[in-house]
């Protein structure tokens, strides 16, 4: 099988009047075509800038990117701008490129339905709650059919209770979609409950230090379902001596 | 719980009471001023042909709505500060936008917006009369040289300040500068357009009646020099009574627009 998204050899070098910074160092992995692979590693190795990089937001980095399109960037927050409608906000991409097509809107309406969004389409983003943001924000992504989707920490921004539950809800809609996803994310658990693959990146510069395929007995669980299994205990704790060992230069 | 709605009525019954109380007692300390101006000049406490008073001014301002010329120099005065005031926030959107699209040419022209906007600018009203003119073209550009730079440079500083992530969105999903510019940051900078406005309209009015005084045969300014010069106390206080009601009429205009384009925020 063909893989969706390689990176091979990438190294970034941010440049400041104080200096400059290595972000990343020959960095290298693949994620397969609906594979979910999440990176987590310590703050400051370089999560964002590596997105960005996946983005096409950076351009002057060194070694080789293959990216399908179009891609799909889910943010911190969700972005909504609060201006604009539900309906109009989850529409923006078409509208910018210009794909107001019957077909794109009919699917446009037809996942507001699914997701529960129906009824709030001509409410206003503050009239919705944390979840529904964020499941708006999802619709807004998915509308363009990318072929690979970029989460930036989607969930931080969110309360511990109301991020499990949206967690939840966003992967079980990726899984469904079978959407190749990267996520990026400090919490290991977040990281388990939703992989396919986590890949650990090593502090700065970063590297790729290990990439452990998830995998659980019972096939097709939910994130939070994957929470209350056995293996779930063991991947936490494989993943974390992984980075503290890193972090500290000792197991 | 058939308490709630009578306790509830109970607060706006206190509220309401309140807000009458503040309407009635800002009428009665008008009416008692006007009062105590009135009779004061009736007693001879103060001196009419100076301080003028209200039934002077009633007076005046009767006998100059009959002859037509209040509505003359009020109307002047009016199309001066609405052509200035348009003219400004036009320029000043038009020029910020210019500045947000090039950052260098910002940074090359910063230190001269800031040396403009703290320059005093009634000092260049009489070298505009010397370019321009005594006319109305001097007054406008007087008007709109005390409010423009200022006005450049804050709606700068807020387009400047629209969200990075928001923009990111817009370049993600494939937009331009111009889509960010259309998407985000004027629908996010409606609130500090509006703001500037009210500053502005505040400031044309400033800059006319500047203006009016140094060059002008019409208008409320040149109304309050004129009145002044030749002894109609009577005029210039009719003048500033009515620049008093135009200037919180305009107030009262633009919050009604900020309560209109905010309710879509």
């Amino acid at each position: 099988m063909d893989t969706a998204l390689s990176l091979k050899d990438i190294s970034y070098t941010y440049q400041t009047l104080q200096g400059e910074t290595k972000s990343l160092e020959h960095l290298s992995f693949a994620v397969d075509p609906g594979e979910f692979a999440a990176i987590v590693g310590p703050s400051g190795c370089g999560k964002t800038t590596l997105l960005n990089i996946i983005a096409g937001l950076l351009q002057d980095y060194e070694g080789e990117v293959r990216v399908p399109e179009p891609i799909g960037y889910m943010f911190q927050r969700d972005q909504l701008l609060e201006w604009r409608s539900i309906y109009k906000n989850v529409i923006l991409g078409l509208e910018i490129k210009q794909q107001m097509t019957h077909e794109n809107i009919s699917r446009v309406n037809q996942m507001l339905k699914n997701y529960g969004l129906d009824e709030f389409k001509h409410a206003y983003p503050r009239q919705l709650s944390g979840g529904m943001r964020q499941r708006a924000a999802l619709v807004r992504t998915l509308a363009l059919s990318p072929k690979l989707l970029l989460l930036d920490e989607p969930f931080s921004a969110l309360d511990a209770q109301t991020r499990i539950q949206v967690s939840n809800d966003i992967g079980s809609i990726i899984k469904k979609e079978h959407m190749t996803t990267v996520m990026v994310t400090h919490d290991l658990a977040e990281a388990i409950s939703m992989a396919d693959k986590v890949i650990v990146l090593s502090h700065r510069p970063g590297r790729v230090i290990r990439q452990i395929p998830i995998s659980f007995q019972n096939d097709g669980l939910t994130p939070e379902k994957r929470r209350n299994q056995p293996e779930f205990k063991d991947y936490f704790q494989e993943i974390w001596r992984e980075i503290h060992e890193d972090s500290t230069g000792q197991p | 719980m058939k308490t709630a709605p009578d306790s509830h009525e109970l607060f706006m019954r206190k509220h309401r009471m309140e807000t009458y109380m503040i309407t009635g007692c800002r009428f009665v300390l008008l009416f008692s001023l006007l009062f105590l101006w009135e009779t004061g000049t009736r007693a001879g406490w103060l001196n009419g042909f100076i301080f003028s008073s209200p039934s002077r001014i009633i007076k005046t301002g009767c006998s100059m709505i009959q002859d037509g010329s209040l509505f003359r120099h009020v109307g002047i005065t009016l199309f001066e500060t609405f052509g200035s005031f348009l003219l400004i926030t036009i320029l000043s959107i038009v020029i910020a936008i210019l500045l947000w699209r090039l950052p260098m040419l910002a940074k090359i022209l910063e230190p001269f917006f800031v040396l403009l906007n703290s320059l005093p600018k009634s000092a260049l009203a009489p070298i505009l009369i010397v370019w321009l003119g005594n006319n109305m073209k001097t007054i406008m550009i007087t008007a709109i040289s005390i409010a423009v730079f200022g006005s450049i440079i804050n709606l700068h500083t807020g387009f400047m300040e629209a969200d990075e992530d928001q923009m990111k969105l817009i370049r993600i999903l494939g937009g331009s500068q111009f889509h960010c510019m259309k998407y985000v940051m004027i629908p996010g900078s409606i609130p500090l357009i509006i703001s500037t406005m009210k500053v502005n309209i505040g400031l044309s009015l400033v800059g006319v009646i500047i203006g009016e005084f140094l060059a002008a045969k019409e208008g409320l300014g040149y109304l309050i020099i004129y009145g002044s010069q030749v002894f109609k106390l009577d005029w210039v206080m009719l003048s500033i009574l009515i620049l008093c009601v135009i200037a919180m009429l305009l107030y009262e205009a633009l919050n009604l627009l900020e309560k209109y384009a905010l309710k879509k925020v």
